[in-house]
Parts: structure tokens; sequence; C-alpha cells
């Protein structure tokens, strides 16, 4: 097959743009190296067009034509009121980043913990450490173009290293702000977590904004679980609707460890969520949960593979999908069961609830079983608001915009649900009613 | 209180009811008769307004507080607002929503439009935890999804449950005694004497006369056809027990 055909090449402006500021950070050499490889990668492959098959419902040119630079505000503009997000964590642990880069100044790291290790990736790059150099080195063999991207330019984020058996209870906040004057910013925050044998521990990545900029974050999240090792990773994707937003989650999992997953995708103008599971240790579990509301012209791509490569793997998807307007929706989801990965139990299920006749869902699931003992399925759905249910509510008395917003989170809730705890429940539950349904709804109202 | 006059009803551009005369006052009971197909549930549907039951003619009149509304261009919403109610006889299951949630959201409704004030989910969580005693209603009720996993008994309770929790003043009753046991019967027909007073009204829409023996009507229809073909007392239900619907059927030809 042509190259050419499959991909698109990449400007130089694009690159140029980020090379000028990748000098102004100082790091060790082996990063350096790193990030040369990742870029002679990048060069190689292209940006993926629509005839690339995993990409074939998004079209990229707006993203790869847009001359994008890193911002060089790095706090918060005055009267900027945040406060958001922080019905979060209970504020223990919240680390902020401002167009891509740590900010001291509003993050709350205030007493250390024991048996947790949270670093700035720069502060660990310029500490040039071990570990960091070998979790960057094991992910720099994979990727599609925008983690290579990421890698190639990555700015800043955390390294968290959590030792052997800590369970470790506090929740721990991440939040990327994009607030840039400027338009046409980009950041580029990658995270790295390592959580050693048997230890546990919750995160939250928000990505938020207040600007109305055009603007594009392309992050990635590197995860590696050790022996019975437990990570619950949650992702609030509240981006400003006119931004681009690529975030990739690359998980290895090794013998009995358990990754829960959340993903709440609300904001954007063209998303992309990409989840990579490698279930590389016998008896790993995955359960991944997603969440998308979208409306307008917003187009959200979802992808998750999942590569069963030991005995006894589980894994769990349930992705909901609200649409609304004219917004487009894709999922694609991989299951892989691998020779040596006999006895995995993998179910996938996709459903979407389409508020209006001109909106788009494709959705795609791929199963790729190579043994026989294996219990494996999915399912996708694609619907409207059922009649008989909004007619029973407004049967009592229900006005028709509360029968629809609250047969919405009912819709919702199967995804919201399994959230552990109610402060976060919630706030997901607040950011439907604010920013989504009041939009959404009117498709239904007129 | 409600005054139907030469009703008739298309459903999906079929005619199901034709020139329906019905009038029902305050604190009276009302059995609307009928064997399946008669056009039974179309009657109770069309009164609260389903978007499926469009009326081809005839009018319907509601008269409350001194007030005589016309129901016709009332949305369901309003219709609900004004105090009719339906026990629904497949009543919806709505997974994700909390009990709570939406027997609040209807109980405020009737609150703004008194002009009382709203009640928040502390306090509502008080008095729906009073109204489910009453009922002798599990409290876990309350946070179960609206009639999910609920059995054909619980349904039919928790119908009673919104029922005393929003007051109507005019209810109908879709086959509220349909795949009750005898015991379930009798405590669900309790309840909805305990309900009635003199100042609302009930409607019976039923194929058996099975809980007439409980919530005895002053009035007792029999529907055929889409046409209400007799009205009696409450003997004409006992009558029908013992001879069928076709045989009032054959003499209302023969008239």
């Amino acid at each position: 097959m042509n190259k050419q055909a499959h991909s698109l090449g990449i400007p130089d402006d694009f690159i140029r743009s980020y090379e000028a500021t990748w000098q102004e950070v100082l790091v060790p050499e082996w990063v350096r190296s790193c990030r040369s490889e990742s870029l002679e990668r990048l060069k190689m492959m292209g940006f993926p067009s629509k005839k690339s098959e995993d990409w074939k419902y998004t079209d990229l040119t707006p993203i790869v034509n847009g001359a994008f630079h890193f911002s060089k505000e790095h706090s918060l503009p005055q009267n900027c009121c945040y406060n958001r997000f922080h019905g979060l964590s209970g504020q223990e642990i919240e680390l902020v980043f401002i167009n891509g880069v740590f900010s001291k100044e509003i993050s709350t790291t205030a007493r250390s913990f024991p048996g947790i290790r949270i670093r700035t990736l720069r502060q660990a790059m310029l500490e040039n450490d071990g570990m960091l150099k070998q979790c960057l080195e094991r992910i720099n063999q994979t990727g599609d173009s925008f983690s290579l991207l990421n890698q190639a330019f990555f700015q800043d984020g955390i390294f968290l290293e959590v030792e052997a058996d800590c369970r470790f209870q506090p929740w721990i906040h991440l939040v990327f702000f994009s607030t840039s004057s400027d338009n046409f910013f980009a950041s580029f925050p990658a995270n790295f977590l390592v959580v050693g044998q048997g230890a546990s521990v919750r995160i939250f990545e928000s990505y938020v904004s207040f600007s109305q900029n055009q603007y594009f974050t392309n992050s990635m999240t590197s995860v590696f679980l050790e022996e019975g090792a437990s990570l619950m990773l949650g992702i609030i994707q509240a981006e400003s609707f006119h931004s681009f937003h690529i975030c990739s989650t690359r998980v290895i999992q090794e013998k009995r460890s358990r990754f829960d997953s959340f993903s709440f995708l609300f904001g954007g103008d063209i998303v992309r969520h990409n989840l990579d599971i490698l279930q590389q240790g016998e008896q790993a579990q995955s359960y991944l949960n997603g969440l998308y509301a979208l409306k307008g012209r917003q187009h959200f791509d979802t992808k998750v593979v999942i590569d069963h490569q030991r005995t006894g793997g589980i894994s769990r998807q349930l992705y909901k999908g609200i649409l609304g307007e004219t917004a487009r929706s894709v999922f694609n989801g991989q299951i892989h069961v691998r020779k040596s990965a006999q006895k995995t139990d993998a179910f996938q299920l996709n459903k979407n609830l389409l508020l209006n006749t001109r909106c788009r869902v494709d959705t795609k699931p791929q199963l790729e079983i190579e043994t026989d003992d294996v219990k494996c399925s999915h399912g996708a759905a694609v619907g409207q608001l059922n009649e008989e249910e909004l007619f029973y509510l407004l049967s009592r008395g229900i006005s028709r915009s509360q029968a629809v917003e609250i047969l919405l989170h009912g819709f919702a809730d199967e995804v919201i649900s399994r959230l552990e705890n109610e402060t976060q429940r919630e706030m997901i539950r607040n950011l439907l009613s604010g920013n989504i349904f009041s939009k959404i709804k009117v498709d239904l109202l007129n | 209180m409600l005054v139907i006059n030469n009703l008739k009803v298309s459903v999906n551009e079929k005619p199901i009811l034709d020139s329906i005369r019905l009038s029902v006052g305050k604190g009276e009971i009302h059995a609307i008769m009928g064997p399946n197909g008669s056009g039974k549930s179309t009657l109770a549907k069309v009164i609260v307004g389903h978007p499926l039951c469009k009326v081809t003619e005839g009018s319907m009149e509601y008269n409350i507080n001194g007030q005589r509304i016309n129901l016709l261009p009332l949305s369901p919403e309003e219709r609900a607002r004004e105090g009719i109610f339906l026990a629904f006889q497949y009543p919806m299951e709505i997974p994700g929503v909390s009990n709570a949630v939406f027997l609040r959201a209807a109980y405020n409704e009737i609150l703004k439009k008194t002009g009382r004030e709203e009640m928040d989910p502390m306090d509502f969580n008080i008095f729906i935890k009073q109204k489910m005693k009453e009922l002798d209603l599990d409290e876990s009720f309350i946070n179960r999804f609206v009639n999910v996993d609920f059995s054909g008994g619980e349904k039919k309770r928790n119908e009673i449950l919104q029922m005393a929790v929003l007051s109507p003043r005019l209810v109908f009753l879709d086959e509220v005694d349909s795949g009750l046991d005898v015991d379930s019967l009798r405590t669900v027909a309790d309840r909805i004497n305990r309900l009635k007073t003199k100042d609302n009204a009930l409607v019976l829409v039923t194929h058996y006369q099975r809980i007439l023996n409980y919530v005895v009507p002053d009035y007792v229809h029999v529907l055929s056809n889409g046409r209400i073909i007799k009205t009696g007392g409450k003997d004409l239900a006992l009558y029908i027990e013992e001879n069928g619907y076709d045989t009032i059927k054959e003499e209302k030809k023969r008239v």
C-alpha cells in the first residue's frame, strides 16, 4: 500500500515551533535521545489520514494544519475562579498544570506521604531518575503518531511511584488547565504511574479550560501495574468546545493486577480518546467505563484496545454516549485474545442515545480470538429516548424538559453509579446537567 | 368532575372509541368493565393525554374548584398538575432513575402549581417515608430504580404510592388488580379505599369484577367495541360475572 495515501505529511512549521521550546528545558542526554528517536519515527510515520483503518471516521487535518505552539503563560489569569473540580479529591493532593507546565502556587502537596513518591516529570528528569528512564524506554517501543508526538515534545506531568504493598487512600487529582490568551497554543502533558507489587492508588485527571481560543491538548499517561497492584484512573475531559483533544492512556498489567478506568468526555471539538491495555501477566483484570455527552458539531472518537496475553484475564467495557444536535461519535473497541490467553473472560458494551436524527454514531467492535477456551462477547446499541418512559414521567406532572433530563441522567447512571465516591458521582452529574444537557435538550423540546 | 361527550378516539388512525358519554361526579366511584380489546385502556389513556390516542371528535371537560377546564388542549403534564392521575396497567420501568428522584420531581410540580415552596431531598425523604409506612411499603422502595425488577404486586403498589404522594382529584386505575394474589389484592384495595375522600373520584377500569368486591362502585359501565353499551349500579358487575359480557351484547342488539 502507498504510504502517502494513509498518512498526512508533517508540516515543518508544526515541528519547528515545538523544537524551539524543547531547547529551553534542561534535560539529560538520554531524554534527548528518546525524544529524537520518537521524532524520527513520527516523521517516518506521518499523521494518519482517513484512509487509515484506525482513523477512518476522524479527519485530523484541522489539527495537523493548525500552527500550534507552546504557550509561555504558566499561571492562572487574574480573576479566574478556579474551584470547579475541587470536590474530586478532597483537596488533599492536587497537582495543577497550566498550559502543560506544573504550577506550584496552586497545587496542594503540603505533606509527604509514606510509601508514595510524586514528582513532576521535569524534576524527575533533572534528577536523572533511572526508573523514569526505564519507563520511557519501555513505552518508546510502540505507539501511534500522537503518542510519538507526545514523546518527542512532552513538557511536564507527573512521575508517580507507589511502593510495594502501599495501599494509598487519598485521591490524587491532576488538573490540566488550558488558559492561554494566545490562539493556537498547545500542551503536551505526560504522566508516568508505576504501582508496585500489591500496592494500590486512585487518581483523577481533569482537563479543563476557561479559554474560548482554539488550542490543542495531546496528553499521554503511561501506567505500569506490578503483580497484584491496582489502580483506579478517572479522566474528566471538559475542554473548551473550540479545542482539539487527544488523550492516550497506555497500561501494562502484570499478574493479578487490577485496572479500573473511568472516562468522562464532555468538551472539545475534535476529540480522540485512546485506551490501550496490555494484560501481560495472568489473571489480570481490567474494568473500563466511559460516558461521553456531545452536542453541536462535536466529534468524539474512542478507541479501546485490550490485549489479553495470559491465562485467566478478565476485561469489562461499558461505554455510553449521549449525542445531540449534529454531533458525531465513534467507538472502536478491540479485544485480542492470544493463543496463550486461555480462560479469558472479556465483555464489551457500547450504548448510544441519539437525540437528533442528524447525529451519527459509528460503533465498531473488533474481536480477534486465537484460542478456544474463552468467554468473549460484545454488544452495541444505538437508540432514541423511549417515548413511553417519557410519557410516564409527564403523566405525573413532570415538565417535559425535566423529564428529558431525568431520563438522560438515568441513561448515564449506569456508568456514573460505578464510581465509589458520592462526591465524584455528584460532580459528574452536575457537569452533565450544567454544561451538556442544557444545550442537548433543546433538540427534544423544539 | 369529568364530563365526556360524544368522544371518538383513534390510535394509529384506527378508530377505537366511539361516541363515549361519561359523567363522573365528585366523591363517586365508577367502574368501567369490558372484555379484552373493548377500548378500556384507550379510554384511560386518552384522559391523561397519551400522544398515541387521538381525539377525532367530541369533548372532555374537567370541573374542579368551580372551574370548567377543556382537557383537549392540555398536555399530559398540565392534566396531571390539575389533579388527573392514571395508575397504569403496565407501569414503565425506568433504569437509572430512583423512585426518590422521580417522586420528588412529580411532587414538587404539584407544590409549584399550588404556589407552595418546593421540597428539598431531606424533607422529601421524611415525607415519603411516612407515606410508605402508611402503605406498608419497604423503605428500600425509595432508592430502587422506578419499577425495575419490581414484582407485579410491587409495581401496582408503587402506582398507589404515587397516587398517595400526589393526592389527585380524578383517578383512573387501569386493571389495578391484574397479577395480584388475593392477599395483595386486599392490601391494594384497602390502600385505595383509604385514599378515597369525598372530594376525589375514582374510575376503576377492569375486566373482572373481583376488585369491585373490595372497592365498591356507585356506577358500572360496560364498554364493548369502543362504546358504552350499558350503565348500572354495582349489581351490574355481579351480573356480568355470572352471565359474561356476551349476554349484555345480545341484549343490546335486541334493543
